[in-house]
């Protein structure tokens, strides 16, 4: 098939998906628009949200709508790396029986793999899911096992601060996207959500969403299209490159943040894994859109949820990380100029 | 016998106020002499002016601890205490300058003394001490206790008023310095644009003239540029950078550029074509989505003055297929287009207010 075609009609596709998890999902459009950013970028996704906002049922309709098996996992402090992999028990015979954990369970059919309140597991349990977001292997069982069409997600409970363990920097930098899921604000929404039977009832929500509206095993041709197929111009890359160095020396663009000095802010900023993915992304923001180049506005959609994650502040300021990072990130995007 | 009366000698010489007591000294004082200044004629508030001068042995040091402490009764204040020290023919020789104040307040002539105190010299661990004797002397009171006014005479004089110096000379530089501050700080204002008849207009201004000196310019003219400064322009007036799907919020704000609405929507729309194209590749079968709003490629631009401008990038036009207008290379405006967009805006933004 010629590339543009098959561009367009995966477009439709990727329409057709957003509009079978919208059955499920109300109030949510810019979260399923990022999440479908995500899929289609295949990265991972770092869900940040209060707690009942519909994280779980959305990841549950994205992965009935992309095909594949889903499986889900609760952080907690005692859960060890083997836990992911295997569990041990008697059958009804006494015998002893190890059987795959969760993660190898389902084989190479694992398509959303989802970690919730990941900062509650322990770093041991981290580094493992780091391996398996970056290599998408994990070996066990004296062999390697592969999950070629695995994408994580995870969620983090943002309420708590005693047991949880903050995820070290080289783990944020590895998702693609931090989603924000906030309570929907529109009065209609609130209400269809309070008063409507259709949502007291998860299953029968999901039942509605049509499955594997995108095959899951092309989904990293369709990807790797998309990445050839959508242009980046050299002025576009100047803008990128001047985003970059804000979110390092934001001081040098003339931006300030009230009620901090910003050049003592920031420890870090976007690491250049961090600007892959953000093209990445925007990438695919462009062709979500329609266009077969990107311009500065798809790289705004998608610059807070790909870049404010990778922003280390200094110690002083991290804790407040929430307040100060909207305004920073605000300002570099209202401060540089594209042509 | 003799050495008493020499010491009473001297008492004797201190009590009358002589101008000068010397004489040899036991232990390591070579020489001690007190200079003192006329006994007599003090008023309240007089400062008196005592000089000691000490000769010791070199290795004799004066505890500084030892001179008066700055007040020494109720009426007597130690203003000053200078201490010199030099060395000469062995000896080292402290001078000390003493000004006493008084503020004794007499009724009539009365007879005062400063009192004696002891100077402290140590030498090697051992201690001894020098007296300087006490001082005798006379204050008058500055008027009789009653004064009569039949006699013509005024209880007291009023102050002599200050007399103002003359303030012409610094008055004048400060006239000066200020005239020549303000001028600076206006020279400033220019330099930087600041003054109120620049203010308007000046961001479209800027652009006209850029776009003008480009227009001018010999060879393939320079679209990048001419876009970038009127880009520039509209990011001075927003205020911040503004992009395409910011413009109907630019509108809301500058309402006095609606009229020219389809033309800034055309002008941003050929610039994102001009960037965010790589003129490299080949333009792909899909349409444009509605917003963007871009007139079709290949279909002649309007009139006469519309029509595609070559640019730098016309040797790359010809694509593989033999297309004669890539589309994506070429600007919809010329520079005449350009240049007219820029004034109109200058229009509006100079009548603004």
């Amino acid at each position: 098939m010629h590339p543009e075609q098959l561009l367009a009609d995966w477009r439709d596709k990727a329409i057709r998906f957003e509009s079978e998890i919208e059955k499920a999902i109300i109030g949510q459009a810019r979260a399923i628009r990022l999440i479908t950013i995500a899929v289609f970028a295949r990265g991972h996704v770092l869900l940040e949200g209060n707690v009942g906002v519909g994280k779980t049922t959305l990841l549950r309709a994205v992965s009935i709508a992309i095909g594949g098996e889903y499986q889900r996992i609760e952080g907690t402090i005692d859960l060890m790396p083997a836990d992911l992999i295997y569990y041990t028990y008697l059958d009804e015979k006494g015998h002893p029986r190890v059987d795959p954990g969760p993660v190898l369970k389902h084989g190479e059919r694992l398509s959303t793999f989802f970690f919730n309140e990941i900062n509650r597991a322990r770093p041991q349990v981290h580094s493992l899911l780091l391996r398996i977001m970056a290599e998408r292997s994990v070996t066990a069982f004296n062999r390697e096992f592969r999950f070629p069409y695995l994408q994580v997600f995870a969620d983090r409970n943002r309420v708590e601060k005693e047991e949880t363990f903050e995820l070290p920097a080289a783990a944020r930098d590895r998702f693609l996207l931090e989603i924000a899921m906030d309570y929907p604000s529109d009065a209609e929404t609130l209400d269809r959500l309070t008063f409507d039977p259709l949502f007291h009832d998860v299953d029968r929500l999901l039942g509605a969403v049509t499955p594997a509206v995108l095959p899951y095993r092309e989904l990293d041709d369709i990807a790797t299209a998309i990445q050839s197929g959508i242009q980046a111009s050299p002025t576009l890359r100047a803008y990128t490159r001047d985003l970059w160095r804000a979110s390092h020396e934001p001081e040098r663009f003339g931006i300030s943040v009230a009620d901090a000095d910003i050049s003592e802010l920031i420890q870090a900023g976007a690491s250049p894994r961090g600007m892959s993915y953000l093209i990445r992304a925007a990438r695919v923001h462009a062709w979500l859109k329609g266009r077969d180049r990107v311009i500065p506005e798809d790289i705004q959609a998608v610059f807070y949820p790909a870049m404010a994650h990778r922003v280390f502040l200094k110690p002083a300021y991290e804790y407040r990380r929430d307040e100060l990072v909207p305004g920073l990130v605000e300002k570099i995007l209202h401060s540089i100029a594209a042509p | 016998m003799r050495r008493a009366y020499v010491v009473f000698l001297l008492f004797l010489f201190a009590a009358v106020g002589s101008q000068a007591q010397s004489g040899e000294a036991a232990g390591p004082v070579r020489d001690f002499q007190v200079l003192t200044p006329r006994p007599f004629g003090y008023a309240i508030g007089d400062v008196i002016r005592q000089k000691l001068v000490v000769d010791v042995d070199q290795s004799a040091v004066l505890d500084r601890n030892s001179i008066p402490k700055n007040r020494v009764n109720r009426w007597l204040e130690l203003r000053e205490a200078g201490v010199k020290e030099s060395e000469r023919d062995g000896l080292r020789r402290y001078t000390i300058e003493l000004a006493y104040q008084t503020f004794y307040a007499p009724l009539e002539v009365k007879n005062l003394a400063i009192p004696a105190f002891k100077l402290v010299f140590n030498q090697n661990g051992a201690a001894f001490e020098l007296e300087v004797p006490t001082w005798r002397f006379t204050m008058a009171p500055i008027r009789e206790l009653s004064v009569l006014r039949e006699g013509g005479l005024e209880p007291m004089r009023p102050d002599v008023p200050p007399t103002l110096s003359n303030g012409t000379g610094p008055r004048a530089r400060l006239l000066s310095a200020a005239a020549f501050g303000v001028g600076a700080g206006l020279y400033l204002a220019y330099l930087y644009g600041y003054l109120p008849w620049q203010q308007r207009g000046r961001h479209f201004r800027a652009a006209c003239r850029t776009i003008r000196a480009l227009s001018r310019a010999a060879g393939a003219p320079d679209y990048s540029a001419a876009y970038t400064a009127i880009h520039r322009a509209f990011n001075g007036v927003y205020g911040q950078p503004l992009f395409s799907e910011q413009l109907e919020t630019f509108f809301a704000e500058n309402p006095a550029y609606r009229p020219l609405r389809d033309e800034i929507q055309t002008f941003f729309a050929s610039s994102y074509d001009f960037f965010f194209s790589e003129p490299a590749k080949e333009p792909s079968g899909e349409g444009e989505p509605g917003p963007e709003s871009r007139p079709p490629r290949g279909e002649p631009q309007g009139g006469g003055e519309h029509k595609f401008v070559g640019n730098k990038f016309g040797q790359l036009k010809a694509g593989p297929q033999g297309e004669p207008q890539g589309g994506r290379e070429h600007t919809e405006f010329s520079m005449s287009r350009l240049l007219r967009l820029c004034r109109d805006c200058y229009d509006i933004e100079r009548n603004l207010r």
